[in-house]
């Protein structure tokens, strides 16, 4: 009997090639946390495209699954964090609390299903807010993990993705209320928002659910502009970057400001799935990677631009679109087989 | 009488050790380079192994008879609990030789394991260089334990006595310990000839069947020579594939007429594959199938090849082929630049105001100054161009990227649409079909939470996204694209109804709304439409 290696042993190779390989490619410590089942399939791409770098760049990098459907917990990495966006069944929660109705009238307009948040931007916000004491925790101890104190550093990176049309998307507010108060820790970091459009193209309903993703991707942009702090019309509840909100059990969170340094994005320049979380992938492989290439090459033109940038936008919205050109890896691997062909035919002998 | 005979003629530890040499490596003979070694080598390196794994009994040994000195007294219970000690150390002799004979194995195993890769990828046609091991066992002789003695106080009690026979006593456990030792390297060549056996008969199979497909008309034979072949994508669409079909076939000939795989590199690309396997042997019955072991082989060997092109030669002088290179070049990153752009503007519009360009093009192993022309030529002008430099680890791709920061997302290319979407919303389905202001206001009073991520009233964001909104929707309506608006149906205008419904809300306070139909509150509406800066 012969047993065929599995998809597992392929990366075990590429990894121990990977790190024979050694080169440094992260200099500033990076978490990249994926907010819903879009935004965490790509994370767990990156999560495996690093899979092959360096210890010390690994060790530099931080994973964190955010999500409504319980399901994502078997499709990522074992041992990775995971954070499931759910609730405990409703009779066993008092209906009516100020976490409860901050978000839904009344908590049975909530769906209990474990299959996520069905496009219900309250649902994912109920959900996170009853698991903001978990959403510190791992985010605190990631950070503790990937930048250690004792080696003195302090500075980080947090690489935030989300579907802008989901529903899980929802628990943004929350999430931006727990980097909040980690930011008030000993660490500082910038963060820069990954935010993936909605495409007429990958929706399951165009008629029906891309209206609703629309619906949401909007509410969301208009919520990451209202927390710049920029001040339009009367003025009355905008012009502050500081937001409160309350969660489980009854604890009120003020979410200071500033919130995040960049919002990106993304389009996937396909309508299919396998061709964004490639493409999201390999710009934020890019960004991660801020030691070498084009990563280092647009940090720094990032903080000049930022630095020049007089326009009158309030929020610092962006977009990085890229096209590359190699050999790609099939090429190398077809040449290796050209030469294990021509040492084995027999003419060879 | 007897017995001294068998003494002399016995095999002893002590002998052993005076003869056998220290080496680093136990299992020299079963690298690749190990033809220089004979028979008799491969068995006292085996031999030593195990050898010097027994020196701290054999030391132990040595102290309890130091201790039963016939010059001094001894007591009953002195040489009970030499006697002790002896089993004692028995016991651990063994505990130890089997711990290294488990080792050995595991180490023959990984030898021979990665000396069949290194064997596929060197020499697929020669006999493997292992046969020569196979009949080790024939040389080193199974033999029953020797007995090893247990005294008394009456045997040892008298000096005179006792010094015969701590000496007849180091004599027994001498032997006995050799013996040992040799019985453990006995198995263990036992337990290799297996693996040899089985290596061999692998390789027979293997290599008869690498040759078919490598031969032609075999599948390895047609996948490499067939040009169609040769055409590799990414899932993601923004990457394109620089060489391709003949042009690609004839460059990694190019490339492997100057490739070679020295002894480090082939030793390395086996240890990663074999480990890689790990727990799946590479022979025998349970073996790893030949397409897999060819896969890894391909992809270990492809990071070789990846390694050598950007040390001899570059990536460009490689690819570079013919005149019209340099041209090729700024063409191709000049469509990258347009494919890049492209991709952009699918996501911004040009915005009246100014938004800043971070522009990046990387491309590595390049060592032509004259590249620079071509990509700045490349870029276009208007555009910030950072770099085209080396970067070590990354050394077969170009890369151009483009980024708008601070732009207002009013500028978004589906920024229109989302506006109309969340504004439909509240004019659909039951909402759209209520007849009076009042049920109007009772139903999405009732549904508008599913818009917002969250509808405090002192805490959260909803207030502060409907005042943007509002603005947002203040700006669309003054400008040449209007709102959807309904037939009239005799209840206010919807976006009068919008702001009645922010007004309900507490939001946004607005004068009272006019009516969809001819009848309504024209002056409401008159001082909406005269105060378009509000």
């Amino acid at each position: 009997m012969v047993n065929e290696v599995s998809r597992s042993v392929r990366n075990t190779l590429l990894s121990r090639l990977g790190s024979a390989r050694a080169m440094q490619r992260v200099a500033s410590p990076s978490i990249v946390i994926g907010l819903g089942s879009t935004a965490c399939q790509i994370t767990q791409h990156l999560d495996d495209l690093t899979s092959g770098w360096s210890a010390s760049d690994r060790k530099s990098l931080g994973f964190l699954y955010l999500d409504t459907r319980e399901a994502t917990r078997d499709e990522i990495n074992r041992g990775s964090s995971f954070i499931g966006l759910t609730l405990p069944h409703f009779s066993n929660l008092r209906d009516m609390r100020p976490w409860i109705t901050e978000c839904v009238p009344e908590l049975k307009h909530l769906s209990l299903s474990r299959e996520g948040a069905l496009g219900m931007l309250a649902n994912a916000g109920v959900a996170g807010r009853y698991n903001y004491a978990s959403i510190r925790g791992h985010i605190d101890a990631l950070i503790g993990e990937v930048c250690p104190y004792y080696e003195g550093k302090t500075y980080l990176r947090i690489h935030l993705v989300g579907f802008l049309g989901g529903g899980t998307i929802g628990a943004l507010p929350v999430l931006l209320a727990a980097l909040a108060e980690a930011r008030g820790t000993a660490y500082n970091f910038s963060l820069v928002l990954h935010l993936l459009m909605p495409q007429r193209g990958m929706s399951r309903d165009p008629d029906n659910s891309y209206p609703l993703q629309l619906r949401n991707a909007y509410s969301i942009i208009q919520f990451l502009r209202a927390i710049t702090g920029v001040e339009v019309g009367q003025g009355k509840h905008t012009g502050t970057d500081t937001y409160k909100i309350t969660v489980y059990p009854e604890k009120t969170v003020l979410a200071i400001g500033p919130h995040f340094d960049l919002a990106i994005v993304h389009r996937a320049p396909k309508d299919s799935v396998p061709a964004q979380k490639a493409h999201v992938g390999r710009i934020l492989e890019n960004l991660v990677s801020d030691a070498t290439g084009t990563g280092s090459d647009l940090w720094a033109r990032y903080h000049e631009t930022m630095r020049e940038a007089n326009n009158k936008t309030d929020a610092r919205f962006g977009s990085i679109c890229s096209k590359e050109v190699s050999l790609l890896d099939g090429f190398f691997n077809l040449t290796a087989r050209k030469y294990l062909q021509t040492h084995w035919t027999a003419g060879n002998r | 009488m007897f017995r001294k005979f068998l003494t002399r003629r016995g095999i002893s530890y002590r002998d052993a050790s005076q003869r056998l040499r220290p080496s680093l490596d136990a299992l020299a003979f079963l690298n690749a380079d190990g033809a220089g070694f004979t028979q008799q080598d491969a068995i006292d390196q085996l031999h030593n192994a195990v050898h010097s794994s027994l020196e701290d009994v054999q030391k132990a040994f040595q102290l309890v008879f130091e201790g039963l000195n016939p010059e001094a007294n001894v007591s009953d219970r002195i040489i009970l609990d030499a006697n002790k000690q002896i089993r004692t150390e028995q016991s651990r002799a063994r505990n130890l030789v089997a711990l290294r004979q488990e080792e050995l194995n595991r180490q023959v195993r990984i030898k021979l394991e990665n000396l069949f890769i290194q064997g596929l990828v060197q020499s697929p046609h020669q006999e493997p260089a292992v046969r020569a091991w196979e009949n080790l066992s024939s040389r080193v002789v199974h033999r029953n334990e020797p007995s090893v003695s247990e005294y008394s106080y009456e045997d040892l009690g008298n000096s005179e006595k006792r010094g015969k026979r701590i000496i007849t006593w180091d004599t027994e456990t001498d032997e006995w310990l050799e013996t040992l030792c040799q019985n453990n390297i006995h198995e263990i060549i036992t337990r290799m000839e297996e693996m040899i056996k089985d290596y061999k008969d692998t390789w027979v199979e293997v290599t008869g069947e690498l040759r078919k497909r490598a031969s032609l008309g075999g599948l390895l034979f047609q996948q490499v020579n067939d040009p169609d072949v040769w055409h590799f994508e990414s899932e993601d669409p923004t990457v394109t594939n620089l060489l391709e079909g003949e042009k690609a076939l004839d460059i990694a000939n190019r490339i492997l007429d100057r490739f070679q795989l020295v002894n480090q590199d082939i030793i390395e690309v086996a240890d990663t594959v074999r480990a890689s396997l790990d727990p799946v042997p590479v022979f025998g019955v349970n073996r790893v199938a030949l397409n897999e072991l060819e896969e890894l082989l391909a992809l270990a060997i492809a990071e070789k090849l990846r390694d050598t092109i950007a040390v001899e030669a570059g990536f460009l002088s490689l690819i570079s082929n013919g005149m019209r290179f340099g041209e090729e070049l700024g063409e191709l990153l000049d469509d990258m630049r347009r494919g890049a752009a492209a991709m952009e503007e699918k996501l911004w519009r040009i915005g009246e105001v100014g938004v800043g360009h971070v522009d990046s093009a990387a491309g590595v192993g390049i060592t032509s100054p004259a590249v620079h022309d071509f990509v700045l030529r490349g870029l276009g002008g208007g555009r910030k161009f950072a770099a085209v430099e080396g970067h070590p680890g990354n050394n077969h791709r170009f890369d151009v990227q483009m980024s708008i920061v601070g732009a207002p997302a009013s500028d978004l290319t589906i920024f229109r649409e989302m506006v109309y979407a969340w504004y439909s919303w509240h004019f659909e389905e039951e909402r759209g079909a209520a007849e009076t202001e009042k049920e109007w206001m009772d139903i999405v009073m009732a549904d508008c939470w599913k818009l917002y991520p969250d509808i405090g009233k002192d805490t959260g964001v909803r207030n502060a996204i409907v005042e943007l909104i509002d603005d947002d929707i203040r700006i669309l309506t003054r400008g040449r694209e209007q709102l959807p608006t309904r037939p009239a149906n005799n209840m206010p205008a919807d976006l009068d109804l919008l702001k009645g419904l922010w007004n309900e809300l507490g939001i946004v306070q607005t004068p009272s709304p006019k009516s969809n139909g001819s009848k309504g509150k024209e002056p409401a509406n008159q001082e909406h439409a005269e105060t378009p800066e509000d």
